[in-house]
C-alpha cells in the first residue's frame, strides 16, 4: 500500500480532476462500506450505523477459512444485512501461511491445474460460501488487491519483473509458455522486448490471478447462479504498462471493487474501470483522511471531490477507506463523527452530482503512471471533458464506433510488432500486440479521428502512417516550444506560440507525400478515407521537475489543438470535450 | 620373470621422479602441486592462489610455522618463477607488514601458463627460516597522480604492460567554482581503465560513469573514502587501499534512492584493488570489518564503460553465461541481459572488430539482481542511436545488487568483483578465463603431492 503525502500541486490536480466532465445524466450511486477483515471484528455501534443507514447500498467484507473459525455472531450479521436489504460482497482471502498458504494455495495453479483448483474450491471457497449461505451474499470474489503480489507462492509474482527461470510459478509452466508462444524460459534473461512482451501477455492471460478469476467466475456462476462474480483489482499499476487482466476477465465477471488511495491519478483510474467494463457493476472506495493534511475544511474538499470524481467516472458505490495518519484501519463507521462527516459528504455529492454517460473521446495512455509522473500531471491542465479512457495493454476492450477521437500517448514502446502488429505477433507468439494498427487504420478510414503523441512510427508497424509513406521517425529532440504555422493557426484555431512545454523532448518525424506540416515542433495532419490521423511529436515523459508554467502550457497547446481537429473535422460531438 | 622386471622398472621411475633434484639445499621443505588446465582455451599468467589454509588441508604438513618468506616455486625443470605471499590479519585485510609466518589466510601467489587439457607440475619450497625476498623482474607500476593533471581524473595508477588502472580516492578535489571536481562522485573506484593505450571509460563524464563508483553506487560516494595508498607491493600482483574507518550509518535512514543500498552498519570499510603482472585484469574486494550490523544487508554496484570511441554498436557484442552456454548477442539481436540469479559470475562487453572491451566478474551466489546492457539503462534504443552524443559516447551499463541475509555473522564481509580487458577472447574463452582467474579453478583442480624434506647429509 503506498503512503502519499499531498503537496499543493495535488491537491490543485484533483481540483482540475473535479472538473473532468460535464454532461450528467443517470442512475443512483450508494454508499460502501469496507470491512477489511471478517464481519465479527466490527463494533456494535459500528454494525448498527451500517445495518440502519438508508445510504448503505454496498457492504464490502473479507471471511477466510477454515469455516470452523467463522463465528455465529458474524453468521448472524450476514443475515441481518441481507434482511435490510444491503448488497453484501464478500472476499475470500486466504494464506499466506498456514494451512491455505499461497505456495499450496496461488493463483497460476488455481487457473491452470485442475486437481490443484477443485481442492482449493472445496476447501477454500464452499466451506466460506456455505458457512456464511451465498443466499445471504450479493456477491463474491477472490481476495483482494489482486493483480499485484498477493496470491502467488513465496510472494514472487510471475510477471512483475523480468521472469526468469527461478521464478516458481513460470517454471511450473514453462512447458506450456513453450507449447504456446514458443518462448524458451531458460532464454528469458536475454529476451528481446518484443519476447519479454509476448511473455507478458501469456502470462497475464494464463497465470495471473485474472486468469484464476476467470475460472473462478465459471466455477460460481455454474454452481450459484444468483451469486454476482466480482474482482477486487486494487491499484493502478494492474493495468498499466502491458498487463491485460481485465480483457483477461472480460465475460466472466458482473463487478468490481476498487481501491485507488489518495493520488489525484486515481480518478483517471476511476474512468478507465468503467470504460474496461463498461456494463459492470463497480464499488469504488477513494482516499478519506487518509495522508491528508489540512483543516477540517480543506478535508472536506478533497474528500468531495475524491467522490465527485467516482460518481462522475460512473461508479454504482463509492465509500471511504479511512485509515488515520497512524495507519490505523479505523474506519468511518467506528467514529460517530467520522461517519456523520463522510455521510453528509455523500449525500451532498450524490445530489448535485451525476455520472458522465456520454464520451465521444478515448484517451488510450501507454502507461498512465510514467516514472512517478501519473498522468494527472499534464492530462489534467488540458481540462478535457467526456472522455473515456483506456490503459493501451487493454485497447482490445475498446469499441471505437463509440468514439469519434481516439488519443494515443506515449512514452510507453516495446518495438514496432509488440506495439501495433496485431497480426504478427499473433502468428508468431500466439499474444496480441499492444494496439492493433489494422482496427486503427480502419477506424480512420471510416471517418474517425485518430491522435497519435509521442510514439516512435517505424516502417513494419503496420499502420498507414509508416506503411503508404506518410510519416515515419524515431529520433528524439528537445521540444520544448510550439510553433504553429499560419494554415494551423487558421484552421486549427492554435496561438501563435505554446512553450515551454512540459514534455520536453518530442519525436523527429520524416514526412512524406500526403500529410500537412502544422508548424515546428506543433505536428502533422494527415487525410485518410473519411478521417484525419494528427500525428504529435511530445512524449509525455518523467522528468525530475515540471513547473506550473509547463503543465499549463501544455496542457492548453493540448486542447486547443484536439478542440481545433474536432472544429475542422466537422465533429459537432466533440465540442463539448473542449470547453 | 617380464613383468617383475617390469615392477621393478616403474617403481625405479617412481623414485626417480619422486627424488626430483633438490632446487636448493638451503630449503627444508617442498610439496609437488599439479595444475591442469581442463577448459579448451590457453591459460596465460593466470594467477594461482593458494591460502595457508589450502597448503594445510591439502597436503596436511605446516605442523610447523613456516617462513612466508620463504616461499618459491620452481618447475621441474628447476626454474624458479615469481611468487609473492601476501600476509593478512586472520579475519581476511590485507597487511602491508605480517607476522612474517604462512598464516591460514595468506596468499601464495604466481602465476601459470597452461595449454587446453594441460597439466603442468611445480614444487612448492618452504622452510621455517626467513629469506631474503627476491627481486623478480615484473611489469607492474605504481604511481602516485595529481588528481586533473595531464587528463587523469584519478589519485593513483596501478599498470603493467598491458592495462592501466586509474583509481581515485577522497574525490574532495575542488575545482576553480569552489565545487567538488566531478561531483565528488566515484571516490575509491575505479575511474580510468587503460587497455594496451585505449580508454575504456569515458573521461568527460561528469557524474561519474565509471568501474564501481556511479551516482547509484552509493557505497562509493557516501562513504569518507581516504586516498589510494599501495599496500603490497608485490612481483605477481600489486595491491591498493581505500579505506573509509569509524562508519556508523543505517543506511534504510540515510541513502536516497534507498533501493541503492540498504542494511545497518558500524566499522571499517576498505577497498583492495589488487592489479597481476602480464594480466588485463583488476580485482576489486570491498570488506568491511564489522563491530555491529543488522543481518540485511543490500548494496548496488554499478560499472560503465564504452568498448570504443565513438561507439560502433554495429560491432558490440555482449558475452554472458546461459542455459550452461557461453553466448554472445549482439546490438542488432535487440537483447540485453537480465536476471535474478545468474548461473555464473561473468559477461563481458566488447568490439569485435576492434577487439576491445570489458568483462566483469563478480561473486554469482550474492548477486540477486543483474542487469547488462549495450547502452545506459535510462536510455531506450532509439534515444541512444537518435543523439548524436549517445551514439558516440554512451556508456554501456552493468548494475548488480549483492545481498545478504546475514551480514552480521562474520567478521569482515567481502564482496569481491574483477574486470578483465577483453581483446581477443570470444564467449567461449571468456568462460575459460572466467574458470582459471575467478574460480581458482587451478587450485580447485589442482593435486597436492606428499610434502618432502630435505634428506640431511
Amino acid at each position: 500500500m503506498v503512503r502519499r503525502k499531498l503537496s499543493v500541486r495535488v491537491v490543485m490536480s484533483w481540483f482540475a480532476a473535479f472538473w473532468l466532465f460535464s454532461l450528467s445524466v443517470g442512475a443512483e450511486v450508494g454508499l460502501a462500506v469496507y470491512r477489511s477483515g471478517s464481519l465479527d471484528g466490527i463494533s456494535e455501534q459500528g454494525f448498527q450505523r451500517i445495518l440502519t443507514s438508508p445510504e448503505v447500498v454496498y457492504v464490502l467484507t473479507q471471511e477466510r477459512p477454515p469455516a470452523r473459525f467463522i463465528s455465529e455472531k458474524t453468521r448472524q450479521r450476514y443475515k441481518l444485512l441481507k434482511k435490510a436489504g444491503k448488497k453484501v460482497i464478500l472476499d475470500i482471502f486466504w494464506g499466506p501461511d498456514g494451512d491455505y498458504n499461497w505456495d499450496r494455495f496461488n493463483f497460476p495453479d488455481i487457473a491452470l491445474n485442475e486437481q490443484k483448483r477443485q481442492e482449493f474450491f472445496q476447501e477454500v471457497v464452499e466451506p466460506v460460501l456455505k458457512s456464511l449461505g451465498p443466499e445471504n451474499l450479493y456477491g463474491v470474489c477472490l481476495m483482494e488487491e489482486t493483480g499485484l503480489y498477493y496470491g502467488y507462492e513465496k510472494t514472487v509474482h510471475p510477471y512483475y519483473k523480468v521472469p526468469d527461470i527461478h521464478t516458481p510459478s513460470v517454471r511450473r509452466y514453462s512447458g506450456l509458455l513453450k507449447e504456446e508462444t514458443g518462448l524458451d524460459l531458460e532464454m528469458a534473461p536475454i529476451w528481446k522486448d518484443e519476447e519479454r512482451f509476448a511473455f507478458w501477455r501469456w502470462a497475464c492471460r494464463s497465470l495471473s490471478s485474472a486468469a484464476a478469476h476467470r475460472v473462478f467466475g465459471q466455477y460460481i456462476r455454474s454452481q450459484y447462479p444468483g451469486l454476482k462474480v466480482f474482482q477486487f483489482e486494487g491499484l493502478p499499476d494492474v493495468a498499466s504498462l502491458h498487463y491485460t487482466e481485465y480483457q483477461t476477465m472480460s465475460g466472466f465477471f458482473d463487478g468490481s471493487l476498487t481501491d485507488n488511495y489518495s493520488s489525484p491519478e486515481a480518478s483517471y483510474w476511476l474512468v478507465a474501470d468503467g470504460t474496461m467494463a463498461p456494463k459492470a457493476e463497480i464499488v469504488a472506495l477513494v482516499a478519506g483522511y487518509f495522508a491528508t493534511p489540512g483543516s477540517d475544511e480543506q478535508v472536506q474538499k478533497i474528500k468531495e471531490a475524491r467522490l465527485v470524481s467516482a460518481v462522475k467516472a460512473g461508479m454504482d458505490g463509492v465509500g471511504f477507506f479511512e485509515p488515520d495518519e497512524e495507519r490505523i484501519k479505523t474506519m468511518d463507521y467506528e467514529n460517530q463523527d467520522v461517519w456523520t462527516f463522510n455521510v453528509a459528504a455523500f449525500n451532498r455529492v450524490k445530489s448535485s452530482v451525476k455520472p458522465v454517460r456520454e464520451k465521444p473521446l478515448l484517451i488510450v495512455p501507454t502507461n498512465i503512471s510514467v516514472g512517478g509522473f501519473g498522468i494527472h500531471e499534464y492530462l489534467a491542465y488540458a481540462n478535457l471533458k467526456n472522455f473515456a479512457l483506456l490503459p493501451a495493454a487493454e485497447f482490445r476492450l475498446a469499441d471505437l464506433r463509440n468514439y469519434d477521437m481516439v488519443v494515443i500517448f506515449g512514452p510507453n514502446y516495446f518495438g514496432r510488432k509488440a506495439m501495433w502488429d496485431a497480426d504478427y505477433m499473433k502468428s508468431r507468439y500466439k499474444v496480441d500486440s499492444l494496439l492493433d494498427a489494422r482496427r486503427l487504420n480502419r477506424y480512420v478510414q471510416e471517418g474517425g479521428l485518430l491522435v497519435i503523441s509521442g510514439l516512435p512510427l517505424e516502417k513494419g508497424s503496420g499502420l498507414f502512417l509508416t506503411e503508404e509513406n506518410f510519416l515515419s521517425g524515431k529520433e528524439v529532440f528537445p521540444a520544448a516550444l510550439a510553433i504553429p504555422d499560419d494554415w494551423a493557426r487558421e484552421n486549427l484555431s492554435l496561438k501563435k506560440e505554446y512553450g515551454p512545454l512540459f514534455p520536453v523532448t518530442g519525436y523527429r518525424y520524416q514526412p512524406g507525400e500526403g500529410m500537412r506540416f502544422l508548424g515546428e515542433n506543433v505536428g502533422f495532419l494527415v487525410p485518410y478515407g473519411k478521417g484525419y490521423c494528427l500525428v504529435l511529436p511530445h512524449r509525455p515523459s518523467g522528468k525530475t521537475t515540471i513547473s506550473q508554467e509547463e503543465r499549463l502550457n501544455y496542457g492548453q497547446f493540448l486542447r486547443d489543438i484536439l478542440a481545433g481537429l474536432a472544429k475542422y473535422a466537422r465533429k459537432n460531438k466533440l465540442q463539448d470535450c473542449f470547453p | 620373470m617380464k613383468w617383475l622386471w617390469l615392477i621393478i622398472g616403474m617403481v625405479l621411475l617412481g623414485v626417480r621422479a619422486w627424488s626430483q633434484e633438490w632446487w636448493n639445499e638451503n630449503w627444508t621443505y617442498r610439496v609437488k602441486i599439479t595444475l591442469k588446465n581442463s577448459t579448451s582455451s590457453e591459460w596465460k599468467n593466470i594467477p594461482v592462489v593458494i591460502t595457508g589454509e589450502i597448503l594445510r588441508k591439502k597436503t596436511g604438513l605446516l605442523k610447523e610455522a613456516l617462513a612466508s618468506s620463504s616461499v618459491r616455486v620452481v618447475e621441474t625443470s628447476g626454474q624458479e618463477i615469481p611468487v609473492q605471499v601476501d600476509e593478512k590479519d586472520n579475519t581476511g585485510l590485507y597487511q602491508a607488514v605480517g607476522n612474517g609466518q604462512l598464516d591460514k589466510d595468506d596468499e601464495i601467489v604466481f602465476q601459470v601458463n597452461l595449454k587446453p587439457g594441460e597439466s603442468k607440475n611445480f614444487f612448492l619450497y618452504y622452510r621455517e627460516k626467513p629469506a631474503p625476498i627476491p627481486e623478480y623482474p615484473t611489469d607492474l607500476k605504481f604511481e602516485r597522480v595529481v588528481y586533473g593533471e595531464k587528463n587523469c581524473f584519478y589519485n593513483s595508477r596501478v599498470s603493467n604492460k598491458i592495462i592501466s588502472v586509474g583509481i581515485r580516492g577522497a574525490a574532495t578535489e575542488l575545482g576553480s567554482d569552489g565545487k567538488l571536481k566531478m561531483g565528488g562522485l566515484g571516490k575509491a573506484s575505479i575511474t580510468s581503465f587503460v587497455l594496451n593505450g585505449k580508454e575504456l571509460i569515458y573521461q568527460g563524464h561528469s557524474w561519474g560513469w565509471n568501474l564501481l563508483g556511479t551516482g547509484y553506487t552509493t557505497l562509493a560516494n557516501i562513504l569518507p573514502w581516504g586516498e589510494p595508498e599501495l599496500l603490497i607491493d608485490g612481483p605477481v600482483r600489486k595491491i591498493v587501499v581505500c579505506r573509509s574507518p569509524g562508519v556508523d550509518k543505517d543506511f534504510n535512514q540515510e541513502v536516497s534512492p534507498k533501493w541503492t543500498l540498504s542494511g545497518k552498519v558500524q566499522g571499517d570499510y576498505y577497498r583492495f584493488f589488487a592489479v597481476y603482472a602480464g594480466l588485463p585484469l583488476v580485482t576489486v574486494s570491498e570488506s568491511v570489518v564489522i563491530k555491529q550490523a543488522e543481518p540485511q544487508y543490500s548494496a548496488l554496484y554499478e560499472a560503465a564503460w564504452c568498448p570504443t570511441y565513438p561507439r560502433d554498436w554495429e560491432n558490440d557484442v555482449i558475452f554472458l553465461p546461459l542455459a550452461g552456454k557461453a553466448v554472445t548477442i549482439t546490438f542488432q539481436d535487440e537483447r540485453n541481459y537480465q536476471a535474478k540469479k545468474v548461473e555464473e559470475g561473468w559477461f563481458g562487453i566488447a568490439n569485435t572488430r576492434e577487439k576491445r572491451g570489458l568483462a566483469m566478474f563478480f561473486e554469482p551466489e550474492k548477486a540477486a539482481d543483474i542487469t547488462v546492457d549495450f547502452h545506459a539503462f535510462h536510455l531506450k534504443r532509439d534515444q541512444v542511436l537518435a543523439s548524436d552524443w549517445s551514439k558516440k559516447y554512451t556508456h554501456v551499463q552493468a548494475r548488480l545488487w549483492y545481498r545478504f541475509d546475514n551480514f552480521n555473522l562474520k567478521p569482515v564481509q567481502e564482496s569481491r568483483f574483477g574486470f578483465w580487458g577483453l581483446t581477443e577472447e570470444d564467449a567461449a574463452g571468456l568462460a575459460a578465463i572466467y574458470r582459471g582467474v575467478w574460480t581458482n579453478a587451478p587450485v580447485k583442480e589442482a593435486v597436492f603431492g606428499f610434502p618432502e624434506e630435505k634428506l640431511r647429509k
